[in-house]
């Protein structure tokens, strides 16, 4: 019976090996996209749900004969400021499938954290932030493509409000840094129940869920941390000190 | 003269809040609005009201605890619509 040789054996295992990192990243990238395609549709429904209502309200008014005919152009005006909204969302969302390494640019850790957090629907959690001051010899810039960076938070502050489902105080502290050391960043802490330390060792590896199916993918953390590898950074847990989970990313300072 | 009803209109959102309450303007209800949970709520508890248009998500207190606080209070007695 003919057997492989050690070479050949290898080679096949590297092919396989090759194989399943295509599928992961084909996983990684429909993560993401779903990810995104969730935080889309909220931003995209309010500005439908108020064209609906305007136009609605006039059709009524119309059939009525309660529409006066100076009412036309405010009517259209406030039709054309929620399209210029719509319009600006899917802008920034085609940057957003565009975003990679490419689209780097110096981005302010402080201001990228508020107008993020802004985005975000709050669940059942209060959201302090804590922010580091800056000074003018200081600021807390680094390079890269923000759009990735939002990507991050919302991934850690998805997770942190999924860990505070149903507790009570739930509490996420957004704080931001600058180590003298060139480093700047970020940490997202909730008040939960912590990671079990079963989960601790393989927490960024891919399909790594603490999660139900219908929660997770098992690839947010996963695709967090590559993003901030890519950055030359670094994102770390820790158990914060009164309870409950903290992560850490670090950056280099611009 | 039939009586007139009395509407709330708590949404987060100005131009919703301001497309309702014109429409209802104009079809002779009496509108008051709040921008908040907290404020509808204070609104819904002070006063007596016919129907109340509640948003679900809205910052400090959502649409869902609003009715849970009011209905634990008992004079609210007015219908309550979700939009």
């Amino acid at each position: 019976m003919p057997t492989l040789s050690k070479n050949q054996l290898i080679a096949a295992l590297e092919r396989e090996n090759a194989n399943m990192r295509v599928e992961l990243e084909k996983a990684r990238k429909l993560a993401y996209l779903s990810m995104m395609a969730t935080t889309v549709a909220h931003e995209v429904s309010q500005p439908v749900h108020i064209i609906r209502a305007i136009t609605s309200a006039a059709l009524d008014d119309l059939k009525d004969n309660l529409f006066k005919p100076n009412e036309i152009k405010p009517v259209l005006e406030r039709i054309h400021c929620q399209t210029t909204r719509l319009n600006k969302l899917i802008q920034n969302f085609r940057q957003l499938a565009r975003s990679d390494n490419k689209n780097r640019e110096a981005v302010n850790i402080n201001q990228l954290l508020e107008n993020t957090i802004g985005t975000i629907p709050h669940k059942k959690a209060k959201i302090l932030m804590i922010q580091q001051l800056e000074s003018a010899q200081s600021p807390l810039i680094t390079y890269a493509n923000p759009f990735q960076l939002q990507a991050v938070l919302s991934i850690l502050l998805n997770n942190a409000f999924n860990a505070l489902e149903g507790r009570k105080n739930a509490t996420v502290w957004v704080k931001t840094f600058g180590a003298p050391s060139q480093k700047v960043g970020f940490s997202i802490e909730d008040n939960g129940a912590g990671l079990a330390p079963e989960y601790r060792e393989f927490m960024f590896k891919p399909f790594v869920s603490t999660k139900t199916i219908e929660h997770g993918t098992g690839l947010g953390l996963y695709l967090a941390y590559k993003i901030i590898e890519e950055l030359k950074g670094k994102l770390c847990y820790k158990d914060r000190r009164d309870g409950g989970a903290s992560f850490i990313v670090t950056l280099p300072r611009r | 003269m039939e009586r007139q009803y009395k509407l709330l209109i708590v949404d987060d959102e100005t131009e919703i809040r301001d497309t309702y309450s014109d429409y209802f303007a104009k079809r002779d209800f009496i509108v008051e609005t709040a921008a908040d949970g907290v404020e509808g709520l204070d609104k819904l508890l002070q006063d007596e009201f016919d129907v109340a248009l509640i948003d679900i998500k809205m910052p400090k207190m959502d649409g869902i605890e609003v009715i849970r606080q009011a209905l634990a209070y008992d004079p609210v007695d007015a219908n309550i619509i979700f939009i």
